[in-house]
């Protein structure tokens, strides 16, 4: 018997309260939080909200300490992993007794616990009987919080004040009654009033009808009933996590990953994460990372337990996340390194450094225990975002919008990646193209996988996606992107996942793109950031960062994109897991007539020889060709590559073979 | 007080670790000696402890005080009293 | 001569008939096993069960389960898809969100499309032309490569195609000429386009089209066969198919857009509760269905169920068109009890279905279910069940259960009891979803309750939200029949328009109604239903400028001028307000699309009465009084009526069960039933 069961009776003795009761509450409190997204998913105005789902609900309990976590619906997966710190943080802050019924606490302030200036907080809490009791909090991306640029992540930003203002907790409604400074200063210091106003007023009310609910949860169990059951629904959630922390042997297990640069200083930024396991409790120590950098790449504290995730999805995924999990783990995060900037640095880009201190996590305990291991997801959230006036119908109404390209996760031990996918720190809708483009002046020409981009490994990692857009008037974007220099990881002989790369298309028209799954012949582009050889070819191996770009880094800002110009994103895929040698050789057959992998790349990465007409398996040679790379694998003298085109273009799409050979 | 833990210089160090101070002290659960203090987060946010390092035992942990500069924001106003609108 | 009008479902498990005569409104049943192969075979053959001669039936009502289980299993036509070039991966993109839940955080979780496509990917394919947001041409259409195209899927053994290209919502054009190329040159294939549902939004509308195709042909063959069986056993009259909007379609049309009827058995449920609603003068309803594996719950509001327009069939797998809302969780009688590592208990998801089913049926089952708990209760008697043609065996529930009570050292009974009370939570909380959770109050309304495990929790589940009143129709385990049995006709036509509402005005409201008016009704009048039993109803959706989620608001049929068109605006605000507590006056409003629904009437359903008698129920209704667990550690002895010899005015009060063929009724301490006079029973909690 596990030693972290609990028996009925213990339950009752434990809490006061029968294992049914517990139960049926612990459910009833998330079904709450569901409902509470709901309602601020479809009532935002923001696309971060109602399509991003960039967003979250809460209930916390009240304790000596604070609050705690009880439960959440994740709209955006990290803030399972931070809303419970920052709410406790904060109240700690405003005092729970300078609380009265109907007031609602706002603030975004990274330096004590959020994620960025964008990413708002609304705290309230529930009375009753007069007495309060439980804390909700909700949490949205708004579209701008002023600053430099639009939307709030603002490449080439060194100190948070050009990324926006910084609202330290503040009196947002009192006794339910909108508190006029408040909004006054939070709608005149962006750009988008009207959706800024839309959506505190969605969070406002998704409080108030998280209240409703609460209350007749505890009209219908008694108060004590549900203060037991929310003791029980955390105690279960960290005895899950400290009898999956106790089969981990005791240790000390450790992962780097860089990120690409931070927008002004062309070096990797280095992040170290070292995972301790003394019995059934974790430390999480991100020492020996990197000073933190001039650039906007970096976070407050939030990344301590941000990182968490990743042992999460390691270690338990099937249990609800609140503060329950986290109990076993204490975190360390040194103060003026990246993951604990200190002000007035640039916290503006959050995400692509939360991505990487989940992969490191993750990568840590992957890596020492490859049973159960998976390699790196792309761990981009690819983002642009467009500025600029719409004159379509004639009257130039100023727009502004991001729009995000997912990539995909890595392998796992039993599994290929899934493509298409937000990063695990997120999860999303992702844009309606038909809406997007009524919307905005800008057209979606091509968005689909990008053949040879998943590491390859006995299983694949998830695909890129390719994303084509034709600006229908003048505008300018904002990129900010991850793995062109670097590359998402594969673990246990997996190959990492093709880097990725932007260009503008140049000398040819919408009509008649040449594009093959992704590829067009370099002839007809012109880089504007990645990794690129001398010709143009996007290459990992032997081009170089920058080479020939427009724009060194792929963090750029600003930049001009004119109507009838035609712009591509590329982004990262996945890593692969295991030797893709053993990887089943009709699975690659089935992946090339897919157009996941190339002929070529079938028998550069994976031994398999397939017949570029008939796309059919030649045995044979497969057979002869796998022995010969086996060989030479165990002798080292070859190694799958990174994810590539083994032929790219230059002039023509009949330079790749199934082309120049299809018959059609 | 806060004030002065509002804006901070860079520091120089290319990478960043954090200190661990050792401690003059006995793990009641394991008897190690190996005791440290640090600052961390914690589940409710950040704390000060002082830990076992054989066996993550917390012989004490406390909210920060102010000379303890951690986290390293903290708001001028702190310990002030409170006003209807915060 | 008798005539009947008959209800025939098709699920899973069971095909069900109900027949009702004409005259009387006496109501008979019948209930065999589902011939998957060859689903008409098991409908001829319940039919002939039912002893209702074929010739005598004037109407026959009908919902299946041919394109729900193509579908789930992969079985559908050999599907193509043409769509836009560059725009091909829609269906394994699945709008990119992961599910709540534990695949959030579950590595090697796949969505479902990715891992088992309805349509290859060397099969979609991308098509050179492009349509612009206004509905202008921004790349010309490439027929011949369209030609090329279809030539190698028709070699590829193709036999269904689907066309849905980018913007078509605005402008049909492309589609139009794709699809009368292939008539052209591949005119055996099945082919479906927008037009079936001109949505905006590329995803769900691709996914509508695709599962168009996909069990297209399957269906066709299917509804073909059935026609001609029963045409050639004598029936006269038009097979009424259920479609997923709570209204029949003629077979004939049906097959023209089988992904209309892709699935009707909870949706025929519903449409039963629309007509209970009427019978039992009871506007508000909740239906609450459970069986087996999984239990629906539906909402009846001011007599009719309430609508969405979207269904994810699997995570990611996107139906989107007008239907009956319901609310499905995995869970039933055949739902198993267990505990994770750290002792948390636990009602599914799992579950032994029909195969091997509770442990208690001794079909090879070891793992408890809800079912063995009955049993265990007493609720369930080894020897009453399905009036007796199946013995259960006690000795295997109780082995079963204690695998998990042993662990948590908990009391047998108390398990049982601790099982079926989280069920009826877990039952509660569906519920919730469709009323608290959208603002309404459960005590507006009574809880109409079928299935064969539904009467079971139904007054558990009423306390839970103080539901007052709990209604058992006639035949709960075969409900849905009667529901298919009383239809009407219903034909739903939509647009989209994506245009801020004040550039509509009031004359584009008019017109853009008129059209969608003309349209149904001239889909009704084509499938035989006469203009005087036509009714309309205007359905628009909106959203504030800026927003990505619609919401529906309900029209008056009239025509507006400046004011009425005001009226439509303040109800959107008003609407908007119900949902989200807070509206946003000061936003422009953009109309998304509108919707118009016609109703065909059918003549009324009358049910038969029963035989009245006074409040004390006749002696030989109580069949036995057994030994039951209905409260914790406490059994006591309670009576067990059969059901068929209550009479109208009875009254029981718990605790007390009452048993039928297919069904079995809880009443719980304080529970007080009566009978009315069609027989419902009528639950005061």
């Amino acid at each position: 018997m596990d030693r972290y069961f609990i028996s009925a009776d213990d339950v009752k003795k434990t809490y006061d309260i029968d294992i049914v009761t517990a139960e049926s509450i612990r459910n009833g409190l998330i079904q709450i939080t569901r409902q509470m997204q709901v309602t601020l998913v479809r009532g935002a105005l923001t696309p971060y909200v109602r399509d991003m789902m960039d967003m979250a609900t809460c209930i916390h309990r009240l304790t000596e300490e604070g609050s705690e976590l009880i439960a959440i619906t994740e709209g955006c997966v990290q803030h399972a992993f931070t809303q419970g710190p920052l709410v406790s943080h904060i109240l700690r802050e405003w005092g729970v007794e300078n609380f009265q019924e109907g007031d609602v606490v706002f603030t975004n302030d990274s330096f004590r616990g959020s994620l960025h200036f964008c990413d708002v907080n609304c705290v309230r809490l529930c009375f009753w009987e007069g007495k309060p009791v439980f804390v909700l909090s909700d949490t949205s991306h708004i579209a701008d919080m002023g600053g430099n640029t639009a939307g709030g992540v603002t490449p080439g930003a060194t100190v948070y004040f050009q990324e926006g203002i910084r609202v330290p907790p503040m009196l947002l409604y009192a006794n339910d009654i909108p508190v006029r400074s408040t909004f006054n200063l939070l709608l005149e210091n962006c750009r988008t009033p009207y959706l800024n106003l839309g959506d505190l007023r969605a969070l406002y009310g998704t409080l108030s009808i998280g209240e409703r609910l609460l209350h007749s949860l505890i009209k219908r169990w008694g108060l004590d009933n549900v203060l037991a059951a929310a003791r029980y629904t955390l105690d279960h959630a960290e005895r899950k996590a400290r009898s999956a922390l106790s089969e981990i042997p005791d240790g000390i297990y450790e992962a780097t990953e860089f990120l690409d640069d931070d927008g002004i200083e062309d070096k990797p930024v280095k992040i170290h994460c070292a995972i301790s396991i003394r019995g059934d409790n974790a430390e999480i120590d991100f020492s020996g990372s990197a000073v933190q950098c001039l650039g906007y790449i970096g976070s407050g504290w939030a990344d301590a337990f941000r990182c968490a995730l990743g042992i999460k999805l390691f270690i338990d995924p099937g249990t609800p996340m609140n503060s329950g999990f986290l109990r076993p783990f204490d975190a360390i995060v040194p103060p003026g390194s990246v993951v604990c900037k200190l002000p007035p640095g640039s916290i503006a880009e959050h995400s692509q450094l939360g991505n990487r201190t989940v992969s490191a996590a993750a990568r840590a305990l992957s890596l020492a225990l490859p049973e159960r291991g998976f390699a790196d997801e792309s761990a981009t959230l690819t983002s642009t975002h467009f500025e600029g006036f719409d004159d379509r119908h004639g009257k130039g109404n100023p727009f502004t919008t991001g729009i995000i390209t997912p990539a995909g996760w890595g392998a796992t031990y039993k599994s290929d990646g899934v493509s298409y996918c937000a990063v695990a720190i997120a999860n999303c809708y992702d844009y309606i193209v038909e809406f997007l483009e009524q919307e905005y002046p800008l057209v979606v020409l091509e968005r689909e996988f990008v053949i040879d981009s998943g590491g390859p490994g006995k299983y694949r990692g998830g695909l890129a996606t390719y994303v084509t857009l034709l600006a229908l008037a003048d505008q300018e974007f904002n990129l900010w992107a991850e793995n062109y220099r670097g590359a998402a990881l594969g673990v246990h002989g997996g190959g990492n996942g093709k880097p990725g790369y932007t260009t503008f298309i140049e000398g040819t028209d919408p009509t008649n793109l040449p594009t093959w799954e992704g590829i067009t012949p370099s002839k007809y582009f012109k880089p504007f950031c990645g990794t690129f050889d001398k010709d143009k070819r996007p290459d990992p191996i032997n081009g170089k960062y920058g080479l020939g770009c427009i724009s060194w880094s792929d963090k750029s800002i600003r930049v001009r994109f004119p109507k009838g110009a035609i712009f591509r994103t590329v982004v990262p895929g996945a890593g692969g897991y295991g030797n893709p040698l053993e990887r089943d050789a009709d699975k690659v057959a089935q992946d090339v007539r897919n157009r996941f992998v190339s002929v070529a790349a079938a028998e550069e990465s994976y031994g398999v020889i397939i017949d570029p007409c008939s796309l059919q398996i030649n045995k044979e040679a497969t057979a002869s060709k796998r022995k010969e790379l086996s060989e030479k694998q165990a002798k080292g003298e070859w190694q799958v590559s990174v994810a590539h085109h083994p032929v790219y273009p230059l002039e023509t799409l009949d330079e790749i073979v199934e082309i120049k050979e299809s018959r059609r | 007080m806060g004030i002065e833990h509002m804006i901070y210089r860079r520091p120089n160090e290319e990478f960043i670790f954090i200190k661990k101070e050792p401690i003059d002290a006995k793990c009641p659960k394991c008897g190690s000696t190996d005791i440290k203090k640090y600052p961390i987060i914690h589940y409710t946010g950040p704390r000060v402890v002082i830990k076992c390092q054989s066996c993550f035992h917390k012989l004490s942990m406390w909210y920060p005080k102010a000379d303890e500069m951690w986290p390293p924001f903290r708001p001028a106003t702190e310990g002030w009293k409170i006003s209807r609108s915060g | 001569m008798a005539s009947f009008r008959v209800g025939i479902d098709v699920g899973g498990t069971f095909t069900d008939v109900v027949a009702i005569k004409e005259d009387t409104g006496e109501s008979f049943i019948a209930k065999d096993f589902t011939t998957p192969e060859d689903a008409s075979m098991g409908v001829m053959l319940v039919l002939e069960e039912s002893g209702i001669p074929i010739c005598d039936i004037i109407t026959i009502g009908h919902g299946f389960t041919t394109g729900i289980n193509a579908i789930i299993t992969r079985k559908g036509a050999r599907t193509a898809l043409l769509c836009t070039k560059g725009h091909r991966d829609l269906l394994d993109f699945g709008r990119q969100y992961r599910p709540l839940g534990k695949e959030l955080y579950d590595p090697s979780w796949v969505r479902p499309h990715q891992e088992r496509p309805l349509i290859s990917r060397e099969h979609r394919r991308g098509i050179t032309g492009r349509i612009l947001w206004d509905g202008s041409e921004l790349v010309s259409l490439d027929e011949e490569q369209i030609r090329q195209e279809v030539r190698w899927l028709k070699q590829e053994g193709i036999e269904s195609i689907g066309i849905c290209f980018i913007n078509s919502f605005i402008n049909l054009e492309h589609e139009k000429t794709a699809r009368q190329i292939i008539r052209e040159i591949f005119p055996e294939a099945y082919t479906q386009t927008s037009e079936i549902y001109p949505i905006a939004r590329e995803t769900e509308r691709t996914f509508t089209v695709s599962i168009d195709a996909y069990i297209g042909p399957i269906v066709g063959r299917y509804l073909e066969l059935l026609e001609r069986k029963l045409s050639e056993a004598g029936y006269q009259g038009e097979i009424l198919i259920m479609q997923l909007n709570g209204g029949f379609r003629i077979s004939r049309s049906a097959r023209e857009m089988p992904v209309y009827s892709v699935q009707s058995g909870p949706v025929s449920g519903v449409a039963g509760g629309e007509l209970y609603s009427k019978l039992l003068d009871s506007p508000n309803l909740i239906t609450f269905s459970m069986g087996g594996t999984s239990t629906d719950v539906g909402v009846i509001r001011a007599g009719k169920a309430i609508r969405t327009d979207r269904w994810d069939i699997e995570h990611g797998i996107i139906l989107s068109m007008p239907m009956v809302e319901v609310h499905s969780i995995g869970s039933g009688g055949g739902s198993i009890v267990d505990i994770d590592k750290t002792g948390s208990l636990r009602i599914g998801p799992d579950s032994a279905g029909a195969s091997p089913g509770p442990a208690c049926y001794g079909f090879g089952g070891v793992q408890p279910t809800l079912t063995d708990a009955y049993l265990i209760m007493g609720i369930l008697q080894p020897d009453l069940f399905l009036g007796g043609r199946l013995k259960l065996k006690k000795e295997l529930a109780e082995k079963a259960l204690k695998r998990v009570s042993d662990p948590l050292k908990m009391d047998l009974f108390d398990l049982a009891r601790g099982a079926y009370d989280l069920a009826s939570t877990q039952m509660a909380e569906a519920v919730k979803t469709l009323t608290i959770n959208r603002g309404l109050d459960p005590r507006d309304f009574g809880l109409l309750s079928y299935g064969a495990a539904g009467p079971m929790h139904a007054t558990a589940v009423a306390k839970a939200l103080s539901i007052p009143t709990v209604f058992i129709p006639i035949h709960p385990g075969a409900f849905c029949c009667l529901g298919l049995a009383a239809m009407d006709m219903k034909t739903s036509y939509m647009g989209s328009f994506m245009k801020l509402m004040d550039e509509v005005g009031p004359d584009g409201m008019n017109k853009i109604f008129q059209e969608l008016e003309q349209k149904a009704i001239k889909d009704l009048e084509k499938q035989g239903v006469t203009k005087e039993h036509i009714t309309t109803e205007r359905t628009f959706f909106g959203m504030y400028k800026g927003q990505g989620w619609d919401t529906p608001t309900t029209a008056p049929s009239l025509i507006y001028d400046c004011k009425s068109f005001d009226d439509l605006k303040e109800a959107f605000h008003q609407a908007y307000y119900s949902t989200f507590a807070y509206m946003a006056r000061e936003l422009p409003i953009i109309l998304t699309s509108a919707m118009v629904t016609a109703t065909g009437k059918l003549p009324g359903l009358r049910l038969a009465e029963i035989g009245s008698g006074c409040e004390t129920v006749p002696r030989d209704a109580l069949i036995t009084t057994r030994d039951v667990f209905l409260g914790y550690r406490s059994k006591r002895i309670i009576p067990f009526y059969e059901r068929s010899k209550l009479l109208a005015g009875n009254r029981i009060i718990g605790p007390a069960i009452i048993i039928e063929a297919f069904a079995t009724t809880v009443l719980h301490e304080g529970d007080s039933c009566t009978v009315d006079k069609h027989g419902t029973l009528a639950i005061r909690v």
